[in-house]
């Protein structure tokens, strides 16, 4: 059988708010809340849902960039969270990240080429300077940039350049997993268009698997293979895309899907407007997180947390009226 | 029968520079909104959407920039005002909404107080009234618990309440003409379909019209009536929503539809993006301002800038163009 490239069981990564004084217990504000899924290699697992909702705490807490509080992330069957800083950063040259804001997450007082070299030199790929040059060049050649740029400093690049330049320096060390955290929507659509199909590229031919987390539907569908829907720290449905989208089973899901503006003016869509918004994650509603907005909620959904259900093989949704405990509530 | 509300002709806008005197930052800029209409103006940024809303309210600063043209608001050229004529337009006729409602309103003031002012300062309301005016108006907007929210400060808000306080503010003196400058790009899509419903829906009470300027083309199919294209300052393509959606004769905003990825669509294959960047402003001097990205560039877009060419009701500033249609 084929063992999944990633494999993440009930991970869980809670934040202290501040002690506020008189105040005897501590909250937690929990960003990310029981997530299981796994990725298998060469595919693209696309992770969608709103601001606040730990898509991108998630993303961080599997390189763990972020320490996760509970849970297990095997990378090629080994074990994440008890590596050590020395196996970790091994660990990190086969699972790299990809920014949102290619402004922030470049050294504006490095060139380019130094960024990329550096990312050579710490994971000892190259042994000479020269032979990293070599390498910069062949990089920038594979993300659509000319050799000249190799001196210039990212305040010198559009953002569409500087986002390239982020793409090269996590390709730079070979990874096998890339995670790219709303890569594109600081882009303008023009511009999106060139980075999605850079992805597309890097992918075929450097054989990447990714995990790419974004708030837009249409450019989650677009690149993905399987999708995860995100809301208030849980993955709420999975599963493949086509099945997602011709029949979203979790409310969430529906009303998501149905909120997107289409670009055919006469496609005249029954939408559902949730009311109010997305509740705080320091203070989740009871049971279901959702049952504050949710079209179809009953009295179970204000008390109990939902399982995860399996529907059919590879698709999982988080809500009591495909649960054969409850679905009797929803008739 | 259709009235014509504003009419905006060769406008100009330029800014001062350092070196060289001017940029040009919107250059000839024509365009009419009728009475209760949805215009959309859509272009990436850097285009001189902004600028030109901006510039319609009058709202850049004097010193450092030159509006030329006409701003014709119900017959009135505006343009001519006096800035203390033109703060009886501001809110009355013609009010604004902006991207981030945070940097809009004010953190220090209660949500009542801001909105209070606003009714003062239109007397709509006296001391006596004034709270009850300002709830009434909040619930409007379908604020819930709009009791308690007078009482609260901005940051105890989400983003998509924050907006409609920033419509709630807008609406109150029943203007116009409402101009949304990409009013929930900065919104979760749940939340960004409930403003555009809400917005619809004040639209369709009291008759407003809505100049919608965003980089989201499907809120422009969604939302608009008609369409204005700008690239570089420029209108590159004008036409109804319907036209414009199923028959894009610009190479830019052909560009612009392909390389969005439709969630419509079963087609799995490779987004045909624009290839280039949007060059800065200032940079191009002559020419069509498209022409380096445009796959169907020849002498004559290297020569001249082409004038907007009219054939039905469909303007496209393109020499493929010049054919078959009549110069404007």
């Amino acid at each position: 059988m084929n063992q999944p490239l990633l494999s993440v069981k009930d991970l869980k990564t809670y934040f202290p708010t501040k002690k506020i004084f008189f105040n005897k217990e501590r909250q937690v504000i929990k960003a990310v809340d029981g997530i299981n899924f796994q990725v298998n290699k060469g595919e693209t697992l696309g992770i969608v849902g709103e601001s606040g909702c730990g898509k991108s705490t998630m993303g961080r807490s599997i390189l763990r960039l972020i320490e996760p509080t509970e849970g297990s992330i095997k990378f090629e069957g080994k074990e994440v969270t008890t590596l050590n800083q020395k196996d970790l950063r091994k660990l990190r040259s086969n699972m790299q990240i990809v920014f949102q804001d290619p402004f922030a997450s470049l050294n504006p007082k490095m060139t380019v080429g130094s960024i990329l070299g550096e990312a050579l030199a710490t994971h000892q790929l190259g042994q000479s300077s020269k032979e990293r040059k070599e390498k910069v060049k062949e990089l920038l050649g594979k993300v659509g940039l000319s050799p000249i740029h190799i001196e210039r400093y990212p305040h010198e690049f559009s953002g569409g350049q500087r986002q390239r330049i982020g793409i090269a320096r996590a390709i730079a060390v070979n990874p096998a997993l890339i995670i790219a955290d709303e890569p594109v929507s600081a882009l303008d659509v023009s511009v999106q268009a060139q980075i999605l199909n850079l992805f597309q590229d890097l992918k075929e031919t450097l054989g990447l698997t990714y995990i790419f987390i974004a708030h837009d539907l249409s450019v989650v569908k677009h690149v993905s293979d399987r999708i995860g829907v995100m809301y208030l720290g849980k993955i709420v449905e999975l599963s493949d895309k086509k099945q997602l989208f011709q029949n979203p089973l979790h409310p969430y899901t529906q009303a998501l899907i149905s909120a997107v503006p289409t670009l055919d003016p006469d496609a005249k869509k029954d939408r559902i407007i949730l009311s109010g918004d997305v509740p705080s994650p320091s203070s989740p509603p009871s049971g279901c997180a959702f049952h504050t907005r949710c079209m179809y909620r009953k009295n179970v959904c204000e008390n109990v947390k939902p399982r995860e259900i399996t529907v059919s093989p590879g698709r999982l949704v988080n809500c009591h009226m495909y649960d054969e405990d409850y679905f009797v509530e929803f008739l | 029968m259709t009235i014509e509300l504003l009419k905006v002709e060769n406008m100009n806008i330029s800014f001062k520079d350092d070196e060289s005197g001017t940029t040009s930052a919107v250059k000839d800029l024509s365009f009419y909104i009728n009475e209760g209409e949805t215009v959309g103006l859509v272009g990436e940024s850097g285009c001189g959407k902004s600028v030109t809303a901006l510039s319609l309210m009058r709202l850049i600063e004097k010193n450092s920039s030159f509006i030329e043209g006409t701003i014709e608001l119900e017959g009135e050229d505006i343009n001519l005002f006096s800035e203390k004529k033109m703060r009886s337009i501001r809110g009355n006729k013609i009010s604004m909404i902006f991207q981030e409602p945070m940097t809009s309103l004010n953190p220090v003031h209660k949500i009542g107080k801001q909105i209070g002012e606003v009714l003062h300062l239109h007397a709509l309301a006296n001391k006596i009234n004034c709270k009850e005016k300002t709830i009434e108006i909040l619930k409007k907007v379908g604020i819930p618990r709009a009791e308690s929210i007078v009482d609260e400060y901005p940051h105890q808000l989400s983003g998509g309440m924050r907006q409609r306080i920033m419509i709630a503010m807008a609406m109150a003196c029943n203007p116009k003409l409402l101009i949304a400058d990409e009013p929930t790009t900065a919104l979760d899509v749940t939340i960004q379909a409930q403003i555009l419903d809400l917005m619809k829906m004040l639209q369709e009470e009291y008759n407003t019209a809505i100049l919608l300027i965003t980089h989201d083309l499907g809120v422009i199919s969604e939302m608009a009536d008609r369409v204005i294209v700008m690239y570089y300052g420029q209108i590159v393509e004008e036409a109804d929503v319907r036209t414009l959606f199923k028959n894009p004769k610009h190479p830019y905003t052909i560009g612009l539809l392909n390389s969005v990825p439709n969630i419509d669509s079963e087609n799995e294959g490779r987004l045909i993006p624009i290839e280039g960047n949007v060059p800065n402003l200032g940079m191009i001097k002559s020419g069509c301002p498209f022409r380096s990205r445009c796959q169907h560039a020849y002498v004559k877009c290297h020569e001249k800038n082409p004038p907007l060419f009219k054939r039905d009701s469909q303007f496209v500033r393109c020499w493929l163009y010049e054919e078959e249609g009549v110069q404007a």
